[in-house]
């Protein structure tokens, strides 16, 4: 039997050589060289496992690239569109700034992976300069940003992270969080109506704000009103163990 | 985090807070809430007869002395926002009257209630446990160190063995833990789904009642005929089973065959701490699933031995049996599965259940094997059984222990029909088994 020392196949009588590795076999197995080019070392044309060979870091860093890239790539693109069509830059200010809203929201906060204040800080001061930014391309002064956009975001602003802290701070996690949502969600609809209502009629009428406080401020109060019950007998930890 | 980490912080059953200790289920454990109700307990049963009969006050005590060495068990069933959890009670389980219709009229969900209970009549003491606790790999130290303290009470010390704990030694981290999060892998491959199987129609019996038909058996003439045909006696049993399942289905008429699923399959646990490196006193068994096609024609008793003895063969522990633990695992950990409130989650695991489990079974054997009990004790229990979890869909339930020259081989059912007790004993005994018989109801087959 002539068999190959590498592939432990049987060859039969007449090979000399193994016709998958090469190497010689039989009366010629001392003589030097192959009679047949050993195969190369084959690399794998694709990663079998589909998850690349990148370290948490590098796909990090390749995604943060990809998206300013890209970002900046649709931007350029609307300007040059825009420049090339009219002499001058009109339209394409407008997706401009809300990209570079998005990017703030969504492109910084990678620069930045271990510092979620800042990132949401950034964030939060991006939405003013948006809403400052597109009152200024509707016209040269400022028109409705000062009375309607600043103090809606600083309000939405407000009572939404104020709402995310009292999560994350609460001692004890359980029905309470569900209701300072809800508690949440009622302030930023209470102040949206009051004060586009003053900004649009130059008078307050709270009329669905209302239904919305009616809706959730009695779930919220049975939510808090359970928790307590439940807290003072029963380990929440246990209770929503996920 | 690595696999292994991950797999170790899923694998941590036993949690604590301000309020003191509770478990999370292990990852088996949590289908049988959702699945039983008050009839298909999903309790199995270890029972042991002695030579005298029981003295009470020293089984109360054996049972509170041995109580605190098995945290785990002494707990009840709470209902989570997202999972179901096992909390400390606080007592001590007391022995209750045996009845004629055993592992019945038990709710694991009722408040103040340990998933398990030891019960007594005359001379037999058998523990019947919940499978949300653990499976019988688990219990049957639990009642071996039972059974030891017992006698221990009446004057008979035993030897040390390791299956029956010492009371005061303290439990070993590892007997909490989930072993299916800790071995689980998952790079493998789920299981294939298997086509449905055969199940015989029958009216139940009334509420609250569950045949057991107990066979009792010469060991060495056993496994002389399993020998025979090169199989174990497991096999053999799974064998007879079949060959019942076959009988039965070939006496129905065709549209009622063209209506019931093709094959007979059986479930046959296997304890997996004997393939993993664990001291789990919770569930850690899988199955082989040896199943034969009945729609291919009638297969001969030596055929259907050599087919089960090489579709077990073929399902090796190591390798094939894990996927069981990738699929069941793998599904748990999903975050929108862990996600789902429990209400939503019991919705899908009925029909998980239903589609990946129930349909594919027509009854199942587990075979303990040779129990031994540490001396003198062999000498004072004169018999030893078991009995597997009631099902109101399949009806060859075969559990069977193997105590001293005996095997005792229980049929547990819910169903009118005794078609295939009748049948699977009749084929043992045409192999020249001698096959004596009892039964817990009147009219014995």
């Amino acid at each position: 039997m002539n068999l190959c020392p590498n592939c432990g196949v049987d060859l039969g009588d007449e090979a000399r050589s193994c016709p998958l590795c090469g190497v010689r076999v039989g009366p010629d197995a001392d003589k030097p060289g192959p009679a047949i080019h050993p195969l190369p070392h084959m690399e794998p044309l694709f990663d079998p496992d589909g998850k690349g060979n990148f370290t948490p870091r590098e796909k990090l860093f390749i995604t943060r690239e990809v998206i300013t890239v890209c970002m900046a790539i649709a931007a350029g693109s609307a300007a040059a569109i825009n420049y090339l069509v009219s002499g001058h830059l009109t339209w394409s200010l407008y997706p401009a700034a809300s990209i570079a809203f998005v990017w703030l929201c969504v492109g910084f906060p990678l620069y930045v992976p271990k510092r979620p204040g800042l990132a949401l800080t950034v964030a939060a001061a991006g939405l003013i300069g948006y809403l400052g930014a597109l009152d200024l391309i509707d016209g040269p002064k400022y028109t409705w940003f000062v009375s309607l956009g600043l103090p809606l975001a600083l309000c939405i602003e407000v009572f939404g992270i104020g709402t995310v802290l009292a999560v994350v701070k609460a001692r004890r996690k359980g029905l309470n969080i569900v209701s300072m949502i809800l508690f949440g969600v009622t302030a930023i609809c209470l102040s949206i109506e009051y004060l586009t209502d003053r900004f649009v009629r130059g008078e307050v009428l709270l009329q669905w704000s209302s239904i919305v406080a009616f809706a959730l401020v009695p779930v919220g109060i049975f939510l808090v009103y359970i928790h307590l019950r439940i807290a003072t007998t029963t380990s929440l930890r246990k209770f929503f163990h996920v | 985090m690595d696999a292994d980490r991950l797999n170790r912080k899923y694998a941590n059953a036993a949690r604590a807070d301000e309020f003191g200790p509770w478990y999370v289920l292990d990852n088996a454990a949590m289908i049988f809430p959702v699945m039983s109700d008050r009839t298909a307990t999903y309790m199995f049963r270890l029972a042991a007869t002695l030579d005298e009969p029981v003295h009470l006050p020293s089984l109360s005590a054996a049972l509170a002395r041995i109580a605190p060495r098995f945290p785990y068990y002494m707990v009840d069933l709470h209902r989570g926002f997202f999972w179901n959890y096992l909390q400390p009670l606080g007592k001590v389980p007391v022995p209750v009257p045996d009845h004629r219709y055993p592992v019945q009229d038990f709710d694991v969900r009722k408040r103040g209630q340990f998933p398990f209970r030891v019960r007594a009549r005359g001379s037999r003491i058998a523990l019947e446990m919940h499978h949300v606790l653990s499976d019988g790999g688990g219990a049957l130290i639990f009642f071996k160190t039972l059974l030891a303290q017992y006698f221990r009470n009446r004057g008979v010390e035993s030897e040390a063995a390791p299956d029956v704990f010492d009371p005061d030694s303290t439990p070993h981290p590892e007997e909490y833990e989930d072993a299916y999060n800790r071995f689980f892998r998952s790079e493998l491959p789920v299981p294939e789904p298997r086509p449905h199987a055969f199940r015989i129609v029958s009216p139940l019996l009334p509420a609250y009642q569950f045949r057991v038909t107990t066979g009792i058996l010469p060991v060495d003439k056993v496994k002389e005929v399993s020998k025979s045909f090169g199989v174990t006696v497991t096999e053999l049993f799974c064998a007879a089973i079949m060959d019942a399942l076959q009988e039965i289905r070939a006496a129905y008429p065709a549209w009622m065959r063209r209506r019931s699923g093709p094959m007979a399959t059986l479930e046959v646990p296997i304890n997996m701490r004997k393939v993993y490196p664990t001291r789990t006193m919770r569930n850690f068994s899988l199955y082989f699933m040896p199943s034969v096609d009945l729609r291919l024609g009638r297969y001969d008793f030596g055929e259907l031995a050599e087919l089960v003895h090489h579709r077990i063969k073929s399902e090796s522990p190591e390798r094939e049996i894990p996927r069981q633990i990738a699929r069941n695992v793998g599904l748990s950990r999903r975050q929108y599965v862990r996600l789902l409130p429990l209400g939503i989650k019991e919705i899908f695991m009925r029909m998980f259940y239903n589609s990946m489990g129930k349909n594919f079974l027509s009854g199942g054997v587990s075979n303990l094997g040779l129990l031994t009990l540490p001396e003198p004790l062999n000498s004072r229990v004169t018999r030893m059984e078991c009995l597997m979890p009631p099902s109101r869909v399949t009806c060859g339930n075969l559990g069977a222990v193997t105590w001293g020259d005996r095997i005792y081989a229980n049929f547990g059912s819910l169903m009118k029909s005794r078609e295939v007790e009748r049948l699977a004993f009749k084929r043992l005994a045409s192999l020249g088994i001698p096959v004596r018989l009892e039964c817990n109801m009147e009219d014995p087959v």
